[in-house]
Formats: C-alpha cells, sequence, structure tokens
C-alpha cells in the first residue's frame, strides 16, 4: 500500500492506493498518529485507488475519530468504491463518518 | 501460482496451505484472483471471500498459537470449490480450539471511544453478513470452519 499526503491549509488528505489489511495498516496508523500529534489538522482518507480493507484498517479510522473527538477537528472519508462502500454498511461505519463523492467535496467540508 | 497452492480446474476447486504466521496472509488475495479467473466469479464475490478468509486467518495466526502469535511452521489448509452456484469455502487448522462464532455481535450504535475494544467482533459480524451459511466443528485435534454462499445464476451476490 502506498500512501500520498496532501495538503490543503488546515486539512491533510491521505490518498490510500493498494490494499489497507493486517500486514500494510501499521504503516498508515504510523503516519495517522504522528499527523494527530504533531499539528492540529482535519484528515480526508480518499479511498478512490483503495482495492481492499478489512476490520484491521476499519480500526485505524475509528483510532483518528476517537482522537479528534472533542477537539474541534474532522474526520472524513471520500470516493469509496461500492464494494467498500458496502464495508461501510456493513459495519454501520456508515453512521460513524461523514462519507463524500469526491476529495474537492470532503476538503470543503472540512 | 504461489508456492503450495494447487488449482483443480476439472472440480472449480482451489487447495492452498499457509504457514501460521501473518506473512502468510499475503497469499490469500492472489490466490483467490486466480481461482476468480479460472471459474469467472464476480469481483464483489471475490471481495466477500477474501474478507471471509482474511479476517478468520488473521484472528487464527494471531491468536490460535499462543501470545507470541504463530511461528509459521505449523499448517493451516483451505479449500475454495464452486459447484454449480454453490461456494464452499473449508480451513483446516491445528491452532487452540476456537470457535469465531462464539464472538459476541458488535452493538453498531456505539459511540467511537466504545468500539475500538469490540473490533474482534466486527471481523465476524462482516463474514456473516457476507456468506450464506458458517458452520464450526472441533474434530481430532483440528478447527474445522466452513463457510458456504450460495450465488446467482451468472455467479454474483445474491
Amino acid at each position: 500500500m502506498e500512501v500520498v499526503e496532501k495538503r490543503n491549509e488546515s486539512t491533510v488528505v491521505l490518498e490510500l492506493n493498494g490494499r489497507l489489511d493486517t500486514n500494510t495498516t501499521p504503516v498508515l496508523e504510523k503516519k495517522v498518529l504522528e499527523l494527530l500529534e504533531a499539528e492540529e489538522v482535519n484528515l480526508v482518507f480518499d479511498f478512490g485507488n483503495l482495492d481492499y480493507i478489512n476490520s484491521s484498517g476499519l480500526r485505524v479510522l475509528v483510532m483518528a475519530l476517537q482522537r479528534t473527538r472533542g477537539t474541534g477537528r474532522k474526520v472524513a472519508v471520500c470516493a469509496l468504491r461500492d464494494y467498500i462502500q458496502e464495508i461501510f454498511d456493513i459495519s454501520g461505519y456508515d453512521r460513524l463518518f461523514s462519507l463524500f463523492p469526491s476529495q474537492a467535496e470532503a476538503v470543503a467540508a472540512m | 501460482m504461489p508456492d503450495n497452492c494447487a488449482i483443480n480446474t476439472a472440480d472449480n476447486e482451489l487447495r492452498i496451505i499457509l504457514g501460521n504466521s501473518r506473512r502468510e496472509l499475503d497469499r490469500i488475495a492472489p490466490a483467490l484472483e486466480a481461482f476468480s479467473d479460472m471459474t469467472g466469479l464476480d469481483p464483489r464475490v471475490t471481495f466477500h471471500l477474501n474478507i471471509a478468509l482474511d479476517e478468520l486467518l488473521t484472528n487464527i495466526v494471531s491468536y490460535g498459537y499462543g501470545e507470541e502469535g504463530g511461528d509459521g511452521n505449523r499448517e493451516i489448509t483451505l479449500c475454495v470449490q464452486l459447484q454449480g452456484t454453490l461456494l464452499t469455502m473449508r480451513i483446516e487448522d491445528d491452532a487452540c480450539p476456537f470457535n469465531p462464532l462464539d464472538a459476541p455481535e458488535p452493538d453498531l450504535d456505539l459511540p467511537p471511544e466504545e468500539r475500538i475494544n469490540r473490533v474482534g467482533g466486527m471481523g465476524i459480524h462482516m463474514i456473516r453478513k457476507m456468506m450464506t451459511s458458517i458452520e464450526y466443528e472441533r474434530r481430532d485435534g483440528k478447527n474445522l470452519l466452513t463457510l458456504r454462499k450460495t450465488l446467482t445464476k451468472d455467479l454474483k451476490c445474491q
């Protein structure tokens, strides 16, 4: 999995390419923790090029949500493929996260 | 084709033997990809199978062999077969007795701060939603899991 980081004022977009699974999740977890500890940023996860996510990948998203809760910072996920959207629907995470069709819409909402 | 992996075209069957380590999980996706190419499964079905095997195998290699996790020296056998519109997956391991169906159903209405410690149940919850049936059996010192998924005639999810 590759993580591409982009900045738009106080929002950091993380574009994920490839598979977010048990063996690649620690890479993203480290990145998210570093970002959230270093500065006051909003986080947008762009799933446009994400091929796969399992429950360990979802756990990192929940962690980001927990760490930003009550701080005024926001977390959003965008550009989910239909079969990955299904994972969010099944897990109830569609109600937990702000989901947007595109990166531009997610960044605009931060 | 990965090592220790065989596809039997006559029986529409995939057999793969994995070592009991996390690194071995990376072999599941390419093997399923090859199986799907052979049988013509819909990509969404392949994704469901991938999730199911990944979640179950992650549990087995992480918790089935003591606190240190699996060392890669024991074998886990996976068998995936398509008969008509019925997909059957079998997982056989010699880890500690463990029935993943005993995991409590996650409470999908919990706020995020209370969710993190319950994610263990989320994997099995997703599998229950994606598969038609799951059975667990402990026999001859082994854990046997049988997962079935009924497909439409054009091999898509029902």
